[in-house]
């Protein structure tokens, strides 16, 4: 049986550098597909990709290993990439999000159907980069990365209530995004 | 899909720069550190938020401001007005920083902003009002016009003795035909006539020499023509003599 990413993670901490490289191995390719979804394809995903791993390396000792290490490393990632968008300078650096604030009634994950999600997957492929970075991220995380909502909470530090929230009003500006490109 | 030998590339880059020493990883003692300095940061943001609300009370109090709500509609108008807004505003300004510090936290923001909000508020005021009435404030400001507090004691002698012409802390020297004569703590004696109209806390009260009373009304000259009288009892020992500590000139 694979050893944990937990496990791995502790043997780093305890000076294993070679077991790094297992570490690279996995999550390069989730990564890698999170940083295209997240930035666009202009980007150098190599450059952007070894900055998030160097910092993995670097603040390894932070990492508890009582967690789960996909959402920690991810979180790393998500703020490399929101670095990233802010020397573009085109996107607006958010300090306070309104819906953060406030606690949410929603149902903390939603049952898309198994061909709804193919069908949104395929859609949010297509339409991507016209959606605000704030609605992108989730519905990234939720569909391509296959994170629940308390992951994905993890990752972007925000309330469960919160990612629900940005989900519902994501999928809804998804599908006007598409039925104004397809029709 | 993905170039196998372009995978191979980044993971071989990365840990060749942690074989040259290119990459370092931070010691725990940096974690250590950091978490601590955290943790003073947030300790230290929550005293000072604490004392500015407990000095907040103070002031409130020690002004007679507090008291003035209960006369109704025109208290209420007095009291908002009156308010100490500077130090309001550095309250907000301590909330506002603790928060983006608690936020840095899982147990914060994990948890809609309004609850770690109205936790940190609800602590501040409460700590802040028992602070108050513990008579911490009174002896500050006694040091204070002593002049034994340098940075300290012009803020509470700006702020412990501040007049609002409408609000008069004062203590009852004798009752006369048409109301009271009073003096508060500049020295000074006013004459408050009362009118059946003047709000009584409590009803029906009964005023005596050395009561300590708050009067709401405008003041011409020495005289007040009271719209509201509250008697006050149950203050700290250290202002026996007067309900508001007197000023003492320089």
């Amino acid at each position: 049986m694979p050893e944990r990413d937990e496990e791995i993670a502790s043997k780093v901490q305890r000076g294993d550098t070679e077991s790094f490289g297992i570490l690279v191995e996995r999550y390069e390719p989730k990564l890698m597909r999170y940083a295209r979804k997240f930035l666009s394809d202009t980007e150098d995903m190599k450059d952007v990709l070894q900055n998030v791993f160097l910092k993995v390396y670097s603040n390894i000792q932070s990492f508890d290993t009582k967690r789960k290490f996909s959402p920690w490393i991810y979180r790393i990632a998500h703020n490399e990439f929101v670095n990233t968008l802010k020397k573009r300078k085109n996107e607006r650096l958010r300090i306070f999000d309104l819906d953060t604030f406030l606690p949410y009634q929603t149902s903390s994950e939603t049952a898309d159907g198994e061909a709804n999600g193919k069908d949104l997957k395929s859609t949010l492929n297509d339409c991507l980069d016209q959606i605000d970075t704030k609605y992108r991220e989730p519905l990234v995380l939720y569909y391509f990365e296959e994170m629940n909502y308390k992951e994905i909470a993890e990752v972007l530090h925000i309330p469960v209530s919160t990612v629900g929230v940005r989900m519902m009003r994501g999928k809804k500006i998804l599908k006007e995004v598409y039925r104004k490109k397809y029709e | 899909m993905n170039d196998p030998e372009k995978e191979k590339s980044i993971k071989e880059g990365i840990l060749s720069q942690i074989k040259a020493g290119q990459a370092k990883m931070r010691p725990k003692w940096h974690f250590v550190l950091r978490a601590a300095l955290f943790v003073v940061g947030v300790f230290t943001a929550l005293v000072a938020l604490i004392y500015v609300v407990s000095f907040i009370f103070f002031v409130l109090r020690q002004t007679g401001i507090w008291f003035v709500p209960v006369f109704g509609f025109q208290g209420i108008a007095v009291f908002l007005v009156s308010l100490p807004w500077l130090l309001i505003v550095l309250a907000v300004i301590f909330v506002v920083l603790l928060e983006v510090l608690i936020k840095q936290h899982s147990m914060a923001y994990s948890k809609p902003i309004l609850y770690s909000l109205a936790i940190i508020v609800g602590l501040a005021g409460l700590t802040g009002f028992a602070i108050s009435k513990a008579g911490m404030h009174e002896k500050f400001y006694e040091f204070a016009q002593l002049h034994k507090m340098p940075i300290a004691d012009s803020i509470y002698q700006k702020y412990g003795f501040k007049a609002y012409k409408q609000v008069h802390p004062v203590i009852v020297q004798e009752i006369t035909g048409q109301g009271l004569r009073v003096k508060n703590c500049r020295g000074e004696v006013l004459n408050i006539t009362t009118s059946t109209e003047t709000k009584l806390f409590p009803l029906e009260i009964r005023f005596g020499p050395k009561d300590r009373l708050v009067i709401l009304g405008s003041r011409s000259n020495g005289d007040v023509a009271a719209i509201g009288i509250k008697k006050i009892s149950g203050y700290p020992k250290a202002a026996e003599d007067c309900l508001f500590l007197p000023m003492k000139h320089k």
